[in-house]
């Protein structure tokens, strides 16, 4: 599930051109430092630059930066926001010497709306990062943004990488936000919620949803009613009100009242006060729309990228074109890994054979054949969960591995065997693997239908 | 009884008024925010 074809094709059938405003909350480019990994480095801006060129095709309006986006330093930052059609936004992201280096906000008419969008950058505040950036705190920058933009803005979103408590700590203090966008480390998506008066949303970071959130937005650019003295009388209104109908039910005030002369006073004094509270109302109901408009809505849906989705064609080729790239890239940079201690399957199988001949038969079998169909074999997000032997902080060196490790082997579940054929089995191998060796790749966000204890069966053969 | 269909009358007016006119400055139509967390350099599903 999930993908940017299949988001662009979503955002094509839901977005009406004049009314939708298309962002990204950050962390959209890189997610770890390339230190010493040139052919990474190289391939995740290859991938950078298709994501900026999708962007652009589906006509987004702005992204945030996150922290992670400065890993491939400000010249390539720089660079990838030259291509964009959209600005990269970060109200706090500055120099050493303490200017901006990005736009801090951005201006949008949507909807007969002023929209005024400001990003922010997590990170560690106020100390260098990356050795030429460093991030400015939000207390610094935000009231100054809020001075200047406020009243020329009917709806101001903030789209924001720093963490959830300092999020709610923003709208606590700062009710002309009305909107924060947060990009966490959450791979769930978050429900809206309504603090002060800003709401908080954020989609899992997984890219397997696309967020929408339809607003009617009013004058009052509030979420919530405020407090009106006209709600108050017309409760009294009508309680009277109920109460006069009933008499009148009954044959009115005159039969009902007929040997009660203090009640059929105290009537008429409830009918007076009716009355006068009709006139009262009629009055104060101009003041009061011009004072109390309506509270805004919302509504918000999660759309799964789901694979039934249809892929655009025009995303898809880019995409394809950037993979094919950044997978050459890989291939041309890998460097044969020679001190392996796993020896492939066929090894295994040369004593345990029926085991090998049934998991060859196998998914895990193919599982690198999977990529290499989607030109995604030398992709490090994709590379170590489809091979044998590779760890996650290791998965740039996936184009060095051996043919014969390609595919989930035995030794991706039991370990590597040289130690153990070497010494004829003496040193023995661990027959089951702990479950959270297979959920390190069948992850609830890669594999949806995994279920641990009908599928870990199957490892060995139908 | 006259007075109770009177307040029923005015009841329904000011309601009326109040759901019906338009507020001022309110947005013709509704604003849709399309907006994603994405993927750290990730652009598709692995295979």
């Amino acid at each position: 599930m999930g993908g940017l074809s299949k988001k662009a094709t979503l955002l094509q059938e839901l977005a009406p051109p004049a009314a939708a405003l298309k962002i990204d909350a950050g962390t959209l480019f890189f997610d770890d430092a390339f230190t010493g990994q040139p052919e990474r480095l190289a391939q995740a801006l290859i991938t950078a630059g298709a994501l900026v060129e999708a962007y652009n095709h589906m006509g987004y309006d702005t992204v945030a930066l996150g922290h992670h986006d400065l890993a491939a330093g400000e010249a390539a930052l720089k660079s990838l926001a030259a291509q964009a059609d959209f600005p990269f936004l970060s109200a706090n992201l500055a120099d050493m010497e303490g200017s901006l280096l990005f736009e801090p906000v951005a201006h949008v008419e949507r909807a007969g709306m002023r929209i005024t969008l400001i990003g922010l950058t997590g990170g560690p505040q106020t100390a260098a990062f990356a050795g030429w950036a460093k991030i400015l705190p939000w207390q610094e920058v935000l009231p100054p943004l809020l001075a200047r933009h406020s009243a020329a803005s009917d709806l101001i979103i903030l789209l924001s990488n720093l963490p959830a408590s300092d999020n709610r700590a923003i709208a606590e203090k700062m009710a002309d936000i009305h909107l924060i966008i947060q990009s966490g480390s959450s791979k769930q998506n978050m429900r809206p919620q309504l603090i002060n008066n800003t709401l908080i949303s954020q989609v899992g970071h997984d890219g397997k949803y696309q967020g929408q959130l339809t607003v009617e937005w009013p004058a009052s650019r509030r979420w919530q009613a405020q407090e009106r003295p006209i709600l108050a009388l017309q409760k009294e209104y009508d309680r009277l009100g109920w109460m006069l109908d009933k008499i009148a039910k009954k044959g009115g005030a005159e039969v009902v009242y007929k040997e009660n002369k203090a009640a059929y006073q105290a009537f008429q004094q409830k009918e007076e006060r009716h009355r006068q509270l009709a006139a009262e109302i009629a009055k104060m109901a101009t003041a009061d729309k011009k004072e109390h408009p309506p509270a805004a809505t919302y509504t918000n849906h999660f759309h799964p990228l789901h694979p039934s989705l249809a892929d655009d064609v025009t995303i898809s080729k880019l995409l394809q074109r950037a993979r094919k790239k950044a997978n050459q890239v890989q291939r041309a940079g890998a460097a044969p890994n020679r001190d392996s201690q796993y020896l492939g399957s066929r090894a295994c199988g040369s004593c345990h054979e029926a085991i090998y001949l049934a998991w060859d038969k196998t998914p895990h079998a193919t599982a690198y054949q999977t990529l290499v169909a989607q030109d995604q074999n030398h992709n490090p997000n994709c590379v170590y969960c489809h091979v044998t032997g590779l760890a996650e902080e290791n998965a740039h060196l996936g184009a060095a591995l051996p043919e014969s490790l390609q595919g989930v082997g035995c030794e991706a579940c039991h370990g590597p065997g040289r130690n153990h054929r070497a010494t004829a089995g003496l040193v023995p191998l661990p027959l089951k693997p702990a479950p959270s060796l297979c959920t390190s790749c069948h992850s609830a966000e890669r594999d949806d239908n995994f279920n641990y204890q009908l599928d870990k069966g199957k490892v060995h053969g139908p | 009884m006259a007075p109770s269909k009177r307040s029923i009358s005015i009841c329904f007016f000011i309601a009326a008024t109040l759901l019906l006119t338009p507020w001022p400055g309110a947005a013709a139509t509704p604003l849709e925010i399309f907006y994603s967390n994405d993927v750290s350099g990730q652009t598709e599903p692995c295979g």
